[in-house]
């Protein structure tokens, strides 16, 4: 009982100095959203735009009607349909532009989803009520997960319409338009999180990993 | 078990006394760390693009596509990037001879903790709640954002942590007067800090870089 007692007491004292705050902290992200997840709705996007066939709109003056699309990637969605139809021919218009040409078709975009979609998997024991002895206080045990999968999707379906500019009449639409990406991390006997397979950052590291040449003026007087 | 409530006692009040000190991490929106691994970020994508091809051109730059919180950021570095590929600025398109579009597939930030952890239970309510009244009989119940410290739970095991700034910038090319398309880039930008090491600080010291400015 005499060794018992030093060693609870030390236990009691370990538990209320981690319950205290005086354990290091990391800040998490304050930017709205994590790079990850932005990376998985602008690949997502991406992807479902290049399904859009723009043979129509080859040497024609185009301008995008985003009335009926809203999104917080709204602008990034936007650019990037700017971006394709311009690289497959179209002709792109500044808008309310003056002496600007009358556009030839008018592509009305909108959104069906372009969002996050977040599922786990484990193998593991689940957090279950822990009894505290003596005391009618019922606190819980942490999950212990032998295998665990946390894997997170970009899920991105557009429609566009092509409309006359000037009657509004009915020219062509698009089929549906899907893009999807994802990413997995593992957690192995509680040891993680490992990123195993994902499709939104690029295969070659050397994109990003290698510095880029600085060729700023005080370089260059070095 | 009688002598179990006195040492008890005696030890929250060492660890109530004990006037643990905290740094708070920032005052500002987001910590210099952030910031940093954002601009930097930023940066090395911007300078993976070709602007040669706009050398001698009138080019208005569009960045509305670009996330607000770090479009100036962006913007300058742009900017410079341009002036360096020897383009010339505008600052309407109707004056301009190139329309350059800019979006942003990523500009933000990422944790990770790699490790092995178990985070123990939480505290039992009544023993939070003798705490919490015996830190305020004491005083030293002082936290003034509002956060429970006992809402923290104890951890157990050993972990590294990592923060990463993520930027992948996408642009093209366009004539405004006749809607003819000329090209489009990408850049990716990658910083670090934590595990084995950063990419954000400078490779010479802070007071070397200091010094480097003063000559």
């Amino acid at each position: 009982m005499r060794i018992r007692q030093p060693l609870l007491a030390l236990a009691l004292v370990l538990v209320i100095v981690g319950a205290t705050g005086c354990t290091g902290a990391v800040r998490e992200t304050t930017t709205a959203r994590t790079s990850t997840e932005m990376l998985l709705l602008s690949t997502a996007t991406e992807r479902a735009l290049s399904q859009f066939d723009p043979t129509r709109l080859k040497d024609k003056v185009v301008q995008i009607d985003d009335s009926h699309f809203d999104s917080v990637d709204k602008n990034y969605v936007l650019s990037a349909l700017r971006n394709y139809i311009a690289e497959n021919g179209a002709r792109l218009q500044v808008k309310g532009a003056e002496g600007a040409p009358a556009p030839d078709y008018v592509l009305e975009i909108r959104s069906a989803s372009l969002g996050i979609y977040d599922s786990t998997f484990g193998i593991g024991v689940p957090q279950l009520p822990l009894p505290i002895p003596q005391t009618n206080i019922v606190s819980a045990s942490p999950p212990l997960h032998l295998l665990h999968r946390a894997k997170q999707e970009g899920w991105a379906k557009f429609q566009i319409w092509i409309r006359h500019p000037v009657f509004g009449t009915y020219i062509g639409k698009s089929k549906d338009l899907w893009g999807h990406s994802y990413q997995s991390v593992w957690f192995i006997f509680g040891i993680g999180p490992i990123t195993c397979s994902n499709d939104i950052y690029p295969e070659d590291e050397s994109v990003y990993e290698v510095m880029p040449e600085d060729h700023s003026v005080a370089d260059q007087a070095d | 078990m009688r002598r179990l409530p006195l040492t008890l006692a005696v030890a929250i009040s060492l660890v109530l006394a004990s006037g643990c000190g905290v740094v708070r991490a920032s005052t500002t929106e987001r910590t210099s760390q952030e910031m940093l691994l954002i601009t930097t970020a930023a940066e090395r994508a911007v300078k993976r693009f070709d602007l040669a091809s706009l050398d001698g051109e009138r080019v208005f730059l569009d960045v509305s596509a670009v996330p607000a919180q770090d479009r100036g950021y962006v913007v300058d570095a742009v900017e410079q990037h341009l002036e360096e590929a020897g383009a010339i600025q505008v600052d309407a398109p109707g004056r301009a001879g190139v329309i350059l579009e800019v979006r942003s597939g990523t500009l933000a930030s990422d944790e990770r903790r790699f490790g092995f952890e178990i985070p123990l239970p939480p505290l039992p309510t009544k023993l939070k709640k003798t705490i919490q009244r015996t830190r305020r009989l004491v005083g030293s119940d002082s936290d003034d954002d509002g956060e429970d410290p006992l809402a923290s739970e104890l951890i157990l095991g050993f972990f590294f942590d990592k923060q990463a700034g993520w930027a992948k910038l996408q642009g093209f090319a366009w004539r405004p007067k006749t809607g003819e398309y000329l090209g489009d880039f990408e850049g990716w930008g990658y910083a670090r800090v934590g595990w084995f090491g950063e990419s954000i600080l400078p490779e010479k010291t802070l007071k070397e870089t200091a010094e480097s400015y003063g000559e």
